[in-house]
């Protein structure tokens, strides 16, 4: 990865540029402000804009905007990491309120050698931060998808409480089904043996009418 | 690990300097914090790092470059018994849907009981009485078998994980120090490489798991879904059957 990765980065108040830096010459300055005039102040964000091989990202917050022009051969996270590391730096030299007072394009004798400084350090060390922000895409993925996880557990409890409760209700209606099943079993076993007795009386009672009617009372020898 | 000239100038020239800073950037035994008291207090008064002399930004960069590679490897530490405690979850989870499953098997052995106890009440109830049928809403369906993968896949034991090379151990630290700061640095930076190497593939491994343990809990989810419908119904049916057999009391 060349030197001419990074093209033009600028820090802005609003839509006031207070400092930027660039090795070229181009029409990428007047884009960039353009594009700068466009962006939502009021959100923070990052945007990216593509134009003739090139992209302009934006980093947007509290206010102040970093920007960075470059070749879009240069991955968006590569950008990114750049205006991440500008952002820190400015706000710890200039967060005290001198920012804040600042006028157009005031600081870039004192923070353009600083955004050159980090654009070596980007473009020198690309392959490390590639790989950092691999691992920390990987690390919010893993978070994510347990998020979801989480939500999904949290549902299935709820699924679980409401089964208890229909299971719980299944077991009482199950012990009175048991209950009343004995009662019923009983009963019927009751009614079996009254059946039975009846029967048993009847045929008693037949067999002592046979008797009496053969034998012509109780006495029954010849 | 204080200086020994309590009056320690950092504008002093450089021998001076290395007489009263006498740390060795490739001591063990040194305390970390003492060392990073050290540090923290003769850059900042001084000026920042432009006024240190070279051994003194060497033995920062040294001690700056340890910090970070045992937080990398703190990192892989992290992450591994994350992955401990993921396969864990996962085999409790593939339990928990075995118990889930087994009882969804239950309430069709539930159902087919009660289809002999209702018919059985039906038929009771006198020579002239209707034979009464109890009402169903709906059918009863065993457990539901998706296809997918089982989250058991996952749960491969380490032995067997680095016999596969899927998890390869990480090596013992060397002990043996190159002489020059920049080639220790280099060690150093291939340290937090390897680990960093390491801990992507672990967060892999991890989404895999963690997308194993989604598809678990949302396959228990439809299945409780079924269970609870199940359980609506059995209830159902075991109201009717308590009033039929309530009723057969009553007669």
């Amino acid at each position: 990865m060349g030197q001419e990765s990074f093209i033009y980065s600028f820090v802005a108040r609003g839509t006031m540029i207070l400092a930027e830096y660039t090795e070229f010459t181009g029409n990428f300055p007047s884009i960039a402000a353009q594009c700068l005039q466009k962006l939502p102040s009021s959100s923070n964000s990052k945007f990216t804009y593509n134009c003739d091989h090139h992209t302009f990202n934006f980093l947007v917050e509290d206010g102040y905007a970093y920007c960075v022009v470059a070749k879009d051969s240069l991955s968006k996270q590569i950008s990114i990491a750049f205006l991440e590391r500008v952002k820190a730096d400015f706000k710890k030299r200039y967060g005290g309120g001198k920012a804040s007072t600042a006028i157009a394009k005031s600081l870039n004798k004192e923070f353009g050698p600083v955004m050159k400084e980090h654009m070596n350090y980007i473009v020198d060390h690309a392959e490390e931060i590639e790989k950092l922000i691999k691992v920390k895409a990987q690390v919010s993925e893993v978070k994510s998808i347990m998020l979801e996880n989480i939500d999904k557990a949290i549902d299935r409890g709820e699924n679980l409480t409401v089964l208890t409760d229909k299971t719980e209700n299944l077991r009482s209606q199950a012990q009175e089904y048991k209950k009343q099943g004995t009662q019923v079993r009983r009963k019927l076993w009751y009614q079996n043996m009254k059946i039975k007795l009846v029967v048993l009386g009847i045929l008693l009672l037949l067999v002592l009418i046979i008797w009496i009617s053969v034998c012509h009372g109780f006495n029954c020898t010849d | 690990m204080a200086p020994k000239n309590s009056s320690w100038n950092p504008f002093d020239d450089e021998k001076e300097a290395a007489k009263s800073f006498s740390l060795n950037p490739f001591d063990d035994d040194d305390d970390d914090k003492e060392v990073e008291k050290r540090f923290t207090s003769s850059l900042k008064p001084s000026g920042g790092k432009e006024n240190q002399t070279v051994q003194e930004l060497e033995s920062y960069a040294v001690y700056n470059s340890e910090e970070t590679t045992k937080t990398v490897q703190g990192c892989l530490k992290v992450a591994e018994e994350i992955r401990c405690d993921a396969s864990k979850t996962l085999v409790m989870l593939n339990e928990q849907g075995d118990q889930i499953t087994r009882t969804h098997q239950k309430t069709v052995d539930l159902d087919h009981h009660l289809s002999r106890g209702e018919k059985i009440l039906g038929r009771l109830g006198g020579v002239f009485s209707r034979t009464w049928k109890p009402k169903k809403s709906r059918s009863i369906t065993g457990p539901v078998i998706t296809k997918g993968d089982s989250p058991k896949r996952k749960v491969i034991d380490l032995k067997t994980r680095e016999k596969l090379g899927l998890n390869p151990s990480l090596k013992p630290k060397s002990k043996t120090l190159p002489e020059a700061v920049d080639a220790y640095q280099k060690t150093q930076i291939a340290k937090q490489d390897e680990a960093l190497t390491d801990l992507s593939a672990l967060l892999g491994e991890l989404k895999n798991m963690a997308v194993d343990m989604g598809t678990a809990i949302e396959r228990q989810t439809n299945e409780l879904d079924h269970l609870q419908d199940n359980a609506d119904e059995l209830n159902y049916r075991v109201k009717q059957s308590n009033q039929r057999a309530r009723y057969l009391l009553r007669k």
